[in-house]
């Protein structure tokens, strides 16, 4: 029975991991940094083998630093605009509607070697695409 | 008990950076409420925020 209850508070913690992570990643900061919850795991161990009374509390002591660290530090994600403080400030801009070139967006990753493929296309023919 | 007291404190902890959370991400703020449901109230919680569509968001994500 304790070992169905571990396995059960492992799922619980899986789950959670991936949602931080897709939390994280809406706000524009590296999903990795979830994986922190994980020393939760390590702090739970040493205080058991410690007999001590942070046992109740270990689980919960990663949880609530990412999520005061979170709501307090900037989200690149939002900072797409500089009228940061307004109420429903992007909901004019609709989802994804991007005026310029994926390359562009400081958000979005793109492999240098394809940022602009027209013009490396036009000089691999021996044309220049800039006249 | 010895469950739930805990959970009740990290509810208390982590209820008003939640609220924090959710009013910059456009959302409504009952479920930063959920926390305090014990013991599933926070994966619940955590699940509510990455699965719903942040109004705020630039993109709409």
């Amino acid at each position: 029975m304790p070992s169905t209850h571990g396995i059960l508070n492992l799922i619980m913690l899986a789950v959670t991991v991936w949602c931080y992570w897709r939390i994280l990643g809406k706000a524009g900061l590296s999903g990795w940094w979830a994986y922190l919850l994980l020393l939760s795991l390590v702090i739970v161990y040493l205080s058991s083998i410690m007999h001590s009374a942070v046992f109740l509390f270990a689980p919960y002591i990663m949880p609530a630093l990412l999520i005061w660290i979170f709501a307090f530090i900037r989200w690149p994600s939002f900072e797409a605009d500089g009228r940061a403080d307004g109420d429903k400030r992007f909901a004019a801009l609709g989802p994804d509607r991007r005026d310029d070139m994926p390359s562009a967006d400081p958000h979005r990753r793109v492999n240098p070697r394809f940022r602009n493929g027209d013009a490396d296309r036009g000089r691999r023919r021996g044309r220049n695409p800039e006249k | 008990m010895h469950l739930i007291v805990p959970s009740l404190i990290f509810s208390l902890v982590v209820i008003y950076p939640l609220w924090r959370i959710c009013a910059r991400a456009g959302l409504p703020r009952w479920p930063a409420m959920v926390v305090f449901v014990p013991i599933i109230g926070p994966p619940i919680a955590a699940y509510l925020l990455a699965l719903s569509r942040w109004p705020n968001h630039p993109f709409g994500r």
